[in-house]
């Protein structure tokens, strides 16, 4: 059953999932370019010294891209079972109701892991070559709020989604909008280190409130 | 499960409201508060208290602009020789431009600076390398295990001047590794002096390199001090090195090639939550503490002996009329920014008093109200209702937004 | 035996009634079908039946389970055929038999590689790009292929061309008498209901009119057509005509009375006619005629 329910979640998100690969492929590979061609031009301690002191960002074009994902993925995983109400079809299969929401979030949430990890080990991977480690941590550090707060979305964009009165959803929207922008905030270098372990623990908690919907549809608010 | 996605949700709700709310309420009735700049002249001795435009002696007399800078004569010496009413002679010292530049300087100091992301890589320059320009080195240093010098251009080690130093370091007894890094990475100033680090048990150096060799000095304090801020200085008066911030034994300065510690006579002086100020000349030093509401001026001779006090004391923020309806409407605040702290953190602020419970009150009445017209179980609101007592507007807003619809709904009652 | 039981179903939307104190059960092995006009209350019972609604009071029981609470082995035995014939239209017939057949230990291919071998789509086509019928067919290919012992069809005939609802009709007769499954259908199209269910239930706004077997609802309830002597007449026919019109003299009424029980009645209102006529109905004249044509 659960290999069934995850071939549906795969059919929905799969060309989502590639092109998000491929743009971050793009993004990482334009970053590292950008990295060897300032280095030749500028000198490799100059470039460093911009980076530690001037807090020049070189990834700063990865800062969205975990939102443009979440959003991305969230969306295309829930919208279709909304078309049409077609969540009825997914709570009517032999399965606990809250079981199915939470496989199918577990699974998105996984697939939006694994994109943001491959992300992470090639950005580390391609830093390696310029970059020594304690400017790798800092810039990891710098990204962490980012990648977060595209998981953030993720979660919260699949509770408006199924959310059944339009109302409510852009209510929701209103607080996950207010909400999302906290690991957005432009800040400087590392700044955000104390706060990640409270985002993380928000966001892990946020991981099942899409339940609530899910509980509000089949209570028949519409 | 579900009832607890809800108050996650709420809470979540209760945050971002906390946040949003009472911005957009600064954003409307937020005015500038003050922040006086405090000078001590050596022609009058006595303070002058500057705010914006306005500079006024601590009496309460207020100074005309020529008055003002007559009064201030380190600090506008090219207007007053302009002027031509420059005096010649100062307490009988000669004035000459040199040593009027050389003896004045400002410094600043922030809580901002103190709780912040620090550079875990510094450039080492050569000190005494013959030329009239300093030069960037084309390595990077960090004090972990030991001391390493990274080469930018090879990303790579550079085992043998590693050694090199971390010899000299544990020949001075450092123990790695090193706790603050304060130094000038930059080459626009007068000369380089290395670095000041404390090492792992919170005792002090001094790093540089001179001609390619290692030059440590550990810095003998007269007791253990609890240092948590350094910042180093390139004085032209080479007088000291840098200001050395201790978590509450005060500031101390250190001085040039003896390495004496200065202490400045400022008590009560708290590096998280104080603004500190320093502007000097030949004579003088003015140092201010500042507070939310408050400062307090020392000014010190040449030999940092007090010479005069001044403090003032203004109304806080809670007491201003917007402060007091801040602390009125909402029960709390949450930032994201904090202005004693370069982190990013949920600044949780409490308004002071019990103002706040009118309007808590209030947003309690409203949830009732709702509930009552919506013909909903008591029972199972009574946890939202102590939300809303307990957050207010926010909690209420939260309320609504995630409603509470898991008590069986009573058909409304009919006509 | 009954398959379900709702009892004391009362539900508001917002202030709006829907239905108060309803209670109906559909035993085994039969076909019920609900009729009733847009808004009375047919799709508010569906999602009760469900359990994507939460009565105001009451309950529905689908194999002694409340429907709020069904347990994955309860829903197994439950097809679902949803208004519009709803499916997962970003796949294609191949994905979607291959999803659902992981859900159900009594999968039955068979029957709905029958059907999609009758449907002109090439094997990769997206069901959203399907004609209303052919989708129709992919909905109740799957069902069929799900073996459930209790089919609920919503609205199964909407957007169906008269020959494919005819198809659906017929082959879902045979298919429930022969399995002996129990088929609770919804339509608002009455034409050819008749030919599918055993039991009819009419629906009004806030209450059932007609509950009974079909056979028993067609013999019972009837029209009369009369010519009255003088077109001015003022008559109501309270206490035996259960819906009346009348054009000049011409008086349509509908009745579960027999024709000497409305003579009888006439004679002693005193009414004079010139005509007196009983009308043979369908299905669909029966269900205006209770429910009126507005």
């Amino acid at each position: 059953m659960l290999k069934s329910l995850i071939y549906k979640e795969w059919i929905k998100i799969r060309l989502v999932v590639w092109i998000a690969l491929g743009l971050s492929l793009v993004a990482l590979i334009n970053i590292f370019l950008k990295v060897r061609h300032d280095i030749l031009f500028v000198d490799a301690a100059n470039y460093w010294y911009s980076f530690l002191f001037r807090g020049v960002v070189f990834f700063s074009i990865l800062k969205f891209l975990p939102f443009i994902i979440g959003l991305a993925i969230a969306i295309a995983q829930y919208f279709p079972e909304t078309v049409n109400k077609r969540i009825k079809l997914t709570f009517h299969l032999p399965v606990s109701e809250n079981g199915v929401l939470i496989w199918m979030h577990t699974f998105g949430a996984l697939v939006i892991l694994t994109v943001f990890l491959v992300v992470l080990v090639l950005f580390t991977a391609g830093s390696a070559i310029f970059f020594p480690s304690n400017i790798i941590r800092a810039s990891l550090l710098t990204m962490m709020p980012w990648f977060l707060g595209g998981m953030a979305t993720y979660f919260l964009v699949a509770l408006i989604l199924l959310e059944p009165m339009w109302i409510y959803r852009g209510l929701y929207t209103a607080v996950a909008a207010g909400f999302v922008t906290v690991f957005y905030t432009g800040a400087s270098i590392g700044a955000f280190r104390p706060v990640l372990m409270p985002l993380a623990l928000i966001t892990l908690l946020l991981s099942f409130v899409v339940l609530f919907s899910g509980y509000r549809f089949r209570k028949g608010e519409m | 499960m579900i009832k607890f996605s809800r108050y996650i949700l709420v809470a979540i709700g209760i945050l971002v409201t906390s946040i949003v709310l009472p911005s957009l309420f600064w954003t409307i009735f937020e005015k500038v508060p003050r922040s006086p700049n405090i000078f001590y002249s050596c022609i009058t001795e006595d303070f002058i208290v500057v705010d914006g435009s306005t500079r006024k002696s601590p009496e309460g007399k207020e100074y005309t602009s020529d008055e003002y800078e007559q009064a201030l004569p380190f600090m506008f010496y090219r207007q007053l020789m302009a002027d031509g009413t420059m005096p010649d002679t100062i307490k009988g010292v000669k004035m000459e431009t040199p040593s009027i530049a050389r003896a004045s300087s400002f410094y600043r100091y922030t809580p901002k600076r103190l709780d912040a992301p620090v550079p875990t890589l510094w450039p080492l320059l050569e000190s005494q390398s013959g030329k009239v320009n300093l030069a960037m080195p084309e390595d990077y240093f960090r004090i972990e295990k030991r001391m390493e010098f990274i080469v930018a251009r090879t990303n790579e080690i550079n085992e043998e001047k590693s050694s090199l130093f971390t010899d000299a370091l544990t020949a001075e007894g450092f123990i790695f590794p090193a706790n603050l890094i304060a130094g000038l990475p930059t080459t626009r100033k007068s000369c380089d002096e290395g670095y000041f680090i404390t090492d792992n048990e919170g005792s002090l150096f001094h790093v540089k390199m001179i001609k390619g060799e290692p030059y440590v000095v550990r810095i003998e304090t007269p007791e253990k001090l609890d240092i948590v801020y350094i910042e180093a200085v390139d004085l032209r008066s080479k007088e000291y090195y840098c200001y050395v911030f201790t978590r509450n034994q005060g500031i101390f300065v250190i001085m040039d090639e003896v390495y004496d510690l200065q202490r400045l006579p400022v008590d009560g002086f708290n590096p998280a939550i104080h603004t500190f100020r320093l502007s000097a000349d030949l004579f003088n030093k003015c140092l201010t503490i500042l507070g939310e509401n408050w400062y307090e001026a020392i000014a010190v001779d040449d030999m940092y002996q007090v010479v005069g006090t001044h403090g003032e004391k203004w109304e806080g923020l809670y007491e201003r009329p917007e402060g007091e309806m801040l602390a009125t409407l909402f029960p709390f605040e949450t930032r994201m920014r904090d202005e004693n702290s370069s982190f990013v953190r949920f600044y949780f602020k409490p308004s002071p008093g019990i103002r706040w419970l009118i309007f808590n009150l209030i947003a309690l009445i409203a949830a009732v109200l709702l509930i009552t017209r919506r013909g909903w179980s008591w029972k199972a609101n009574i946890p939202d209702l102590l939300i809303t007592a307990v957050t207010g507007i926010y909690g209420l807003i939260a309320t609504q937004f995630f409603p509470n619809k898991f008590s069986k709904v009573k058909p409304p009652a009919k006509k | 035996m009954y398959a379900i039981e709702c009892k004391n179903l009362t539900h508001y939307y917002g202030r709006k009634l829907v239905y108060e104190n309803l209670s109906f059960n559909v035993e085994e092995g039969k076909i019920l079908g609900l009729l009733g006009k847009n808004g009375t209350g047919k799709s508010t019972t569906i999602n009760i039946l469900n359990g994507f609604l939460q009565p105001n009071s009451g309950e529905c029981l689908i194999y002694g389970e409340n429907t709020q609470l069904l347990t994955p082995e309860t829903k197994r035995r439950i097809g679902f055929l949803i208004e519009g014939h709803v499916q997962y239209s970003f796949m294609n017939i191949h994905q979607i038999e291959k999803f659902y057949s992981g859900f159900y230990p009594n999968w039955n291919s068979a029957p709905y590689w029958e059907l999609m071998s009758k449907l002109k789509v090439t094997p990769k086509q997206k069901i959203s790009t399907m004609s209303c019928g052919q989708r129709s067919q992919v909905a109740l290919g799957l069902i069929l292929a799900q073996d459930p012992d209790l089919l609920i069809l919503d609205d199964f005939s909407m957007g169906l061309d008269p020959g494919y609802r005819r198809l659906f009709i017929d082959y879902m007769r045979e298919y429930a008498k022969a399995e002996h499954k129990t088929v609770f259908v919804t339509s608002h199209i009455i034409q050819d209901m008749e030919r599918l269910i055993d039991d009819v239930m009419i629906m009004d706004y806030n209450k059932i009119l007609a509950q009974q077997p079909i056979g028993q609802f067609m013999s019972g309830f009837r029209q009369f057509n009369i010519t009255l002597t003088s077109p001015d007449e003022e008559i109501d026919m309270d206490g035996i005509a259960v819906n009346i019109d009348k054009v000049k003299d011409k008086i349509e009424f509908y009745t579960y009375s027999k024709e000497d029980e409305v003579k009888g009645y006439l004679n002693a209102k005193g009414i004079t006619y010139t005509a007196f006529e009983e009308k043979k109905m369908s299905l669909e004249d029966a269900f205006i005629g209770l429910t009126r044509k507005y």
